[in-house]
């Protein structure tokens, strides 16, 4: 189980800056985010997704601000940096290319993204 | 795709902004608790009861706890991180206002930064002084265990003198402090090589000194004990600098001969390049002690000066015990020699840097002083520069900003300033320091070799960092406090004009501390001015104007024998008699100022005086008409004639002193002395002469016995010869004299009796810091003059309404310029009693330094009073004089 969490970790980051750069959101709505744009298919566990959303804070790849939500309730947004969106840039290339290795000893093609 | 949108009007802001870990924690909780009513919201959405919904979130999310540690160790670090780089960014802010606030006042800017400039600069130069002779340590095995040793006088240990072998033989055998103990002498030698003859200095030494210094030669190996009984001829150690002036630094020396008084030596080793002898000069070569009967088994005859090395863990105070001890036990055994004596132990360092030390004290004491004056002037500027930026202060302070945060910016300015003044100070130090060491006397180098290593290295450098930082909080700090404090609301109504009545208090306390200050370093310049001047004009028993000296050895075969010593210096004075320009010439085994052998003895018909109280007396051959040719006056009797030869009774001229203390009632004439050592014929007094010193400048003229070199023949002596014109031109005709009469034998020290006076450690050891001391001296008057004339014209700007209102009102310009006087004047007054007061004190530690001054020398006071008064009353000249032209109306004016 440990592993999972870690391997997820690193991806995690990069749906999180991708989910980010659809607009400033709530550690909630980031949760949605992914499971809707994923068709369900992604589950993200709560712990590691907020884990993600500060450590991505400290790196400084996403700002954090207090703000009204919705329903006029304190919440706490995240929006991504400029530093964030070359380090989206950069990673999501990288797991592409991963990715398109695995496939290749797999002996499937890459459906396109 | 649901992508969710974001929310209209928002009030957002910036999280952590004055938080601490208390406001991380409740942060982290309430983002938590939105995430888990959000998903219950949801839930009850999708049909789900409150209560199964929370139950179902909180399953849902996981242990909220750790998660919630997790997240505010993160938050944590990030809060740190912020607030680190809040107060860089603070501080890069108060930089850049303050560059650009200095760059606004460039008159301003480069005053201060100048002042610090001298200030820094000269004290990083005397402290590297301080740093290459006080500092380093000797160059040897663990120098902190070696100790210069002398035997002395148990009645009197200032009289110190060498010690006796055979002393040293039993100090070997029975001390419990000492690892080794050896000896050296020094000697002159003729060098012959590549048949140029010179003259060198030579250190004799037992075998194992270089062991106990513990040093390794870089060639070839040092000296043995077989060296002392040349089984294989006789042997030599060069030093390094020999090795590469005069035999080229080649690597294949080792066997070769160089001839040393005559006699060719085989080179056996070489010593390395950073080695150097402190205790001596400019040695060039190592030989081994050379024993005749009397050196080495006569246990009266003082010839060794011994170092030693004490074990670990002995102090010099224990190892002196330890000697004293033996030397008690050998005075019982052998008082004929060793009765009331004692010896004298110091640790070489004391020895080596003893004599540079209160000078070097001294010093940096005088560039304290200038640094701290510096530091006070600096301090009075920004005073006056705060108190007319006090509007600016009062707006900044009205808009917020707290008395910390306008108190660091102001101490950045300062900082800022200090910067560029300590840059420009190292400067000031690198050309200062090559001055410096280009200045110093030829003697103090050569007994101290350290000082050509003086420069501005990497522990000068961190103290001059340092001194640059206490400087500038120390002089921002007052000026950065007192803007804190300012009264905002009366500042804003009064114009800011009245802070200067205010920090015109301050500053006339800086104006004051500044002119004691200067006082303390004027009076120390004047004391030591005085002291040299008094040593210029000591009266040294004879005449030096006008003389040249000249000193001749002779060495081998053809010298051997009293009649051939005798006849060479005979036909040396004709020859040189003969010359034109020379009016007279004599000669004499040992100059004045110079020591030279020295002999016990008795007079007869007097009682028999016990060891311990024999007299001595230094012994002087002479030749020629020497006394006449340096004008020591004869008080009686007569000198010496041609007829007192071999032939003829042994005939003595003694000195005034030695004369009155052995014959107190009744005349010296006609007495009779006789020598412990030697032949004990005896001497018959037939002159009387004055006092000469020799020696040391400020003690007593030693006991003197002259005789003439035909009844004791000298082989060496020193040609003194009084000129009709300059003494320097003779030079070469006594070289040409010398050379056509035996061309092996060298000339040397040729010098005019003036130069050898100059060349005294006691004069010239003066003079070296007298310049330095009258240099910053002449600084701290400067900066002085500055800071009157700049808070004078300062307050004289403030008061410029003032002073319109009187010049409306009728006062005289007399009037108002004396008003302004007035106030320079009674701040000098007040600097200078506070100044004379802590000169007084102070010189006290300059004692060992003075010459023939008491310590409170009331002409150097007045003179240095006067000197301050006259400068305060001309630096508020220019000032007064301009409030004395204030056109009434122009002051009345409402001013901007």
């Amino acid at each position: 189980m440990n592993d999972d969490l870690a391997l997820l970790q690193g991806t995690l980051d990069l749906l999180v800056l991708k989910t980010l750069t659809w607009g400033a959101q709530h550690g909630y709505a980031v949760a949605r985010s992914i499971k809707d744009s994923s068709d369900n298919s992604l589950i993200v566990e709560d712990r590691a997704l907020y884990l993600a959303l500060h450590r991505l804070e400290e790196r400084e790849f996403v700002e954090a601000e207090w703000g009204l939500s919705e329903n006029n309730r304190k919440a706490k947004y995240y929006a991504i940096t400029p530093a964030g969106r070359q380090q989206l840039k950069a990673k999501s290339s990288q797991w592409t290319r991963y990715a398109e290795a695995v496939f290749k000893v797999l002996g499937t093609n890459l459906k396109p993204a | 795709m649901n992508i969710p949108s974001n929310s209209g009007e928002r009030t957002r802001w910036r999280p952590f902004r004055f938080g601490g870990a208390q406001q991380v924690s409740e942060d982290v909780a309430e983002e938590m608790r939105f995430h888990i009513d959000s998903r219950i919201a949801d839930l009850c959405r999708e049909g789900l009861s409150p209560e199964d919904a929370r139950a179902r979130a909180v399953l849902e999310f996981g242990d909220v706890e750790a998660s919630k540690a997790e997240l505010a160790q993160i938050d944590h670090r990030i809060v740190s991180r912020r607030k680190r780089s809040d107060w860089l960014g603070g501080w890069k802010q108060d930089l850049q206002l303050a560059i650009r606030g200095l760059r606004k006042r460039p008159g301003f800017s480069a005053t201060v930064v100048a002042t610090l400039a001298l200030g820094i600069g000269a004290t990083t130069a005397v402290f590297s002084l301080a740093n290459a002779t006080l500092l380093q340590p000797l160059p040897y095995r663990e120098p902190e265990n070696l100790v210069h040793i002398w035997e002395a006088r148990l009645d009197d240990v200032t009289q110190q003198s060498e010690a006796s072998f055979p002393n040293l033989r039993d100090w070997r055998v029975s001390n419990h402090s000492f690892a080794s103990l050896d000896g050296y002498n020094q000697t002159n030698l003729t060098l012959g090589i590549n048949g140029a003859v010179s003259r060198i200095r030579g250190l004799r030494v037992t075998p194992g000194l270089l062991g106990t210094l513990g040093v390794a030669p870089a060639l070839g190996r040092g000296l043995i004990t077989s060296d002392e009984k040349q089984a294989d001829g006789p042997v030599v150690v060069v030093t390094n600098q020999f090795w590469r002036s005069q035999l080229g630094g080649r690597n294949d020396v080792l066997g070769q001969h160089i001839t040393l008084d005559g006699t060719p030596h085989s080179i056996v080793g070489v010593l390395p390049a950073e080695f150097h002898f402190a205790p001596g000069q400019d040695f060039a070569v190592w030989l081994p002690i050379q024993f005749d009967s009397r050196a080495s088994d006569a246990r009266g005859f003082h010839w060794l000066n011994i170092i030693g090395r004490v074990r670990d863990g002995v102090s010099p105070g224990t190892a002196h015990q330890d000697l004293a001890g033996i030397m008690r036990r050998l005075a019982a055994e052998y008082p004929e020699s060793n009765e009331g004596r004692t010896v004298i132990v110091k640790s070489l360092r004391d020895v080596v840097v003893g004599d540079v030390q209160p000078l070097v004290v001294l010093l940096l004491a005088a560039a304290g002083l200038v640094l701290l004056i510096a530091c006070v002037n600096v301090a009075g500027l920004l005073l006056a520069r705060s108190s007319a930026r006090a509007q600016e202060l009062a707006v900044r302070g009205a808009l917020g900003a707290s008395r910390t945060r306008m108190a660091r910016t102001l101490l950045t300015e300062t900082l800022a300033l200090a910067c560029v003044g300590g840059a420009l100070g190292i400067g000031v130090a690198i050309i200062g320091v090559r001055v410096m060491t280009s200045a110093v006397p030829e003697q103090m180098r050569l007994s101290l070799p350290t000082l050509e290593n003086v420069r501005v290295d990497s522990t000068v450098l961190l103290v001059t960092a340092l001194i640059t930082i206490v400087c500038g909080v120390g002089a921002g700090i007052i000026p950065a406090l007192k803007a804190g404090r300012a009264d905002i609301a009366s500042l804003m109504r009064q114009g800011g004009r009245s802070l200067a009545g205010g920090s015109g208090h301050s500053r006339s306390a800086l104006i004051v501390a500044e002119i004691a200050l200067t006082i303390v370093l004027l009076v120390g310049t004047g004391l030591l001015g005085r002291s040299m001047l008094n040593l210029m004009n000591i009266d040294f028993g004879f005449d030096s104007s006008q003389v040249l000296t000249a000193r001749i050895a002779l060495a081998g075969a053809e010298y051997q024998s009293n009649v051939q010593q005798q006849k060479y210096f005979e036909q040396l004075l004709t020859r040189v008699q003969a010359v034109p320009g020379v009016a007279q010439a004599g000669a004499v085994s040992n100059p004045p100022f110079n020591g030279g052998s020295s002999g016990q003895f008795r007079v007869e018909g007097e009682v028999e005086p016990s060891p311990a109280s024999r007299p001595d007396a230094l012994i002087r051959g002479v030749a020629g008409a020497y006394f006449e040719t340096l004008r020591i006056a004869v008080q009686s009797g007569r000198t010496f004639l041609p007829t007192d030869d071999s032939t003829r009774p042994l005939a003595a001229v003694i000195n005034a002193s030695l004369a009155r203390k052995l014959f107190p009632s009744g005349s010296a004439l006609g007495r009779q002395i006789r020598f412990y050592a030697g032949s004990a014929k005896p001497w018959t007094i037939v002159g009387v002469v004055a006092d000469v010193a020799t020696g040391s400048l400020d003690q007593p003229a030693p006991n003197t016995i002259y005789m003439s070199h035909l009844q004791s023949p000298q082989n060496r002596m020193s040609l003194v010869l009084r000129s009709r014109g300059d003494p320097g031109v003779l030079a070469n005709n006594v070289r040409d004299i010398a050379r056509a009469l035996d061309p092996q034998l060298p000339v040397y020290a040729i010098e005019t009796m003036k130069d050898r006076i100059q060349r005294m450690p006691e004069v010239s050891s003066r003079r070296f810091p007298l310049v330095l001391i009258a240099a910053f001296s002449a600084s701290a008057l400067l900066l002085a003059v500055v800071g009157i004339y700049g808070l004078v014209a300062q307050v004289v700007h403030s008061r410029t309404r003032e002073f319109g209102v009187r010049r409306a009102l009728g006062a005289g310009r007399m009037e108002v310029m004396s008003l302004v006087l007035r106030r320079g004047v009674m701040l000098a007054v007040l600097g200078v009693m506070a100044g004379s007061a802590a000169a007084v004190v102070l010189t006290q530690f300059m004692q060992s330094l003075l010459f023939g001054i008491a310590k409170f020398d009331w002409p150097t006071y007045a003179a240095v009073v006067a000197v301050m008064l006259v400068s305060a009353l001309l630096a508020s000249l220019v000032p007064a004089r301009r409030a004395s032209i204030v056109d009434p109306v122009l002051a009345l004016r409402v001013e901007d």
